[in-house]
């Protein structure tokens, strides 16, 4: 089934959705960074305003990279798994399939372990990208920083994978499933300010922590480990979830 | 030896109540036709023996093993094919088939050969290598019947298979499933009767639910004797106040422009029919024997429920 759900993502060129969207950005922010006062000056500012901008720390673009993944990536994420389960159970390939030797945590592990490469791969060359061109235009980056940062953020992406799968699970509806994983995400990623006492628990402060890698470019975890930990239980309870989910319903 | 048996199997959709205490069984190696109307309970039954549905109550058990306990053991066995089969439509007819050989555990040289055995045995050889989804609803069809078979399975579960078939690919597929007679153990839904009458050894009837009749061929025969049709010239004949005290009469239902009678006592119903009719002031104008068929049991033993 591995094979097959690669097979998918390659013929139907999904495979090239999440990793354009992740390098997007990667390439796109330190382009802005460096032409920001160039920008600034040809516009229209009255006579003598004066814009003093600090030249740009090469962590502050790594930063504002994967700000942008926070967004632009897990839509794309959302996007690409929101019908993984959902749309073959409606359609009844799942049945069709599940009525033969298949272990239904075997169907899920399947497609799981597609996506979760898919965003390991994406975010990996992502962030190559955005250090390459980080390094070129704005000035040096600390290597085990950032691959620290990216490994602190590979958690959080997933997590919101197996977000995903769950609700393609819980759902028959692709709509459905998209708009409580969406749901969902948003709700943990608010955690923090609801529920202060998971302010440096939750998986929103693994982000912080590999915020704070890349913004200062030494290779810390101080912080981590509880919402590592944290987020690394969510993604294992939302597969496990998903999993008993399945063998519940009817096809 | 018993491939498949059914008892009491209930099963319920919210307060409607598909299933109520079904009860049969399917010879090994037979060919039974599970017939009855749209909505009788078929595919829910079908989903359940293949383990895609759970049973409220009752008992289920194919090629012997209990499908309620073991559902993972069951599915190494059988072979099924949904009312609507689905395909992955980006796959080729002959990717899908390997796909579900390598579900069964197949590799190689033998998964190539057995997809090459089910895909000459349904037709399918010109298309194979063709993306599904450019695949017509006959096509399809046979498509889901090579992926049933690809295990060679011990009990074939088919839900209506004809269904969306032209006259031609019904034809060979009726033929197709008379040849795996002996082989496995075919159990095919339908409410076309005339296609259950043309390959079946053995038959389940279900209406609303429960099984009105269970029978071999040559079971059947007894509710096979032949009717009489009869037709009068006035209009507003009722038959009732006439037949209902005689011995003979036995049951009658309207068919059309025709009367007909089941009748308790065939030779006396021949003559004294014509007779009765007469002696009323009645103008007969058609009187004949009807062999029922499958069509007219159904009816008849759904009618006698």
């Amino acid at each position: 089934m591995v094979k097959k759900e690669a097979r998918e993502l390659w013929r139907s060129y999904r495979f090239l959705l999440v990793p354009l969207v992740f390098l997007f950005p990667a390439v796109l922010e330190p382009v802005t960074f460096k032409l920001m006062p160039s920008l600034l000056q040809n516009t229209n500012l009255p006579p003598g305003t004066i814009i003093r901008i600090p030249p740009p720390a090469p962590g502050d673009v790594l930063r504002a990279i994967v700000d942008q993944f926070n967004q632009m990536g897990i839509l794309a994420i959302l996007f690409l798994g929101m019908g993984t389960v959902a749309r073959e159970k409606a359609g009844g390939a799942a049945a069709m399939v599940l009525v033969k030797p298949l272990g239904r945590g075997e169907y899920l592990l399947a497609k799981l372990a597609v996506l979760w490469a898919m965003a390991a791969v994406s975010l990996a060359l992502a962030m190559a990208a955005g250090g390459y061109y980080t390094a070129r235009l704005i000035g040096p980056v600390h290597p085990g920083a950032e691959v620290a940062g990216t490994a602190l953020y590979l958690p959080y992406l997933l997590m919101v994978v197996a977000a995903t799968v769950l609700c393609s699970t819980l759902f028959r509806s692709q709509t459905a499933a998209g708009g409580a994983a969406l749901g969902l995400i948003v709700l943990i990623s608010a955690l923090p300010s609801l529920w202060q006492v998971t302010r440096l628990r939750s998986p929103a402060a693994l982000i912080r922590a590999a915020d704070t890698v890349l913004a200062t470019g030494t290779v810390t975890t101080a912080g981590a480990a509880v919402p590592l930990a944290v987020t690394m239980a969510l993604t294992l309870g939302f597969a496990m979830l998903a999993v008993l989910v399945l063998r519940r319903q009817e096809l | 030896m018993t491939a498949i048996e059914v008892k009491s199997l209930a099963k319920s959709f919210g307060s409607t109540q598909a299933l109520r205490g079904t009860s049969f069984s399917v010879p090994a190696g037979s060919v039974t036709g599970f017939l009855g109307p749209n909505g009788a309970g078929k595919t829910t039954t079908l989903r359940i023996l293949a383990g895609l549905a759970r049973a409220d109550a009752g008992e289920v058990r194919v090629a012997g093993i209990d499908v309620r306990q073991r559902p993972d053991k069951v599915r190494h066995h059988i072979g099924y094919l949904p009312q609507q089969p689905a395909f992955y439509d980006w796959m080729t007819g002959e990717e899908f088939l390997r796909l579900a050989g390598e579900l069964f555990g197949m590799r190689g040289r033998a998964l190539a050969q057995r997809v090459s055995a089910v895909i000459e045995q349904v037709g399918l050889q010109k298309a194979a290598r063709r993306p599904v989804a450019g695949y017509s609803g006959g096509m399809r069809q046979r498509l889901g019947v090579a992926q049933a078979l690809i295990n060679r399975p011990e009990v074939l579960l088919l839900d209506e298979p004809a269904a969306s078939l032209d006259p031609l690919g019904r034809r060979d597929l009726l033929n197709l499933i008379r040849t795996l007679a002996g082989e496995a153990a075919v159990m095919f839904s339908t409410h076309i009767l005339a296609d259950a009458d043309q390959i079946c050894d053995h038959f389940v009837m279900i209406h609303d639910g429960r099984v009105v009749l269970q029978a071999s061929r040559q079971e059947l025969s007894q509710y096979s004797n032949p009717a009489i049709a009869f037709a009068v010239e006035e209009q507003d004949f009722d038959p009732a106040p006439l037949l209902g005290s005689q011995p003979w009469a036995g049951s009658w239902q309207r068919d059309g422009e025709v009367w007909l009678i089941h009748p308790r006592d065939l030779v006396h119903a021949q003559a004294e029919l014509p007779r009765l009719l007469l002696a009323h002031g009645l103008t007969l104008r058609h009187f004949s024997l009807r062999t029922p068929s499958l069509e007219d049991v159904f009816f008849r033993v759904v009618n006698e429920q």
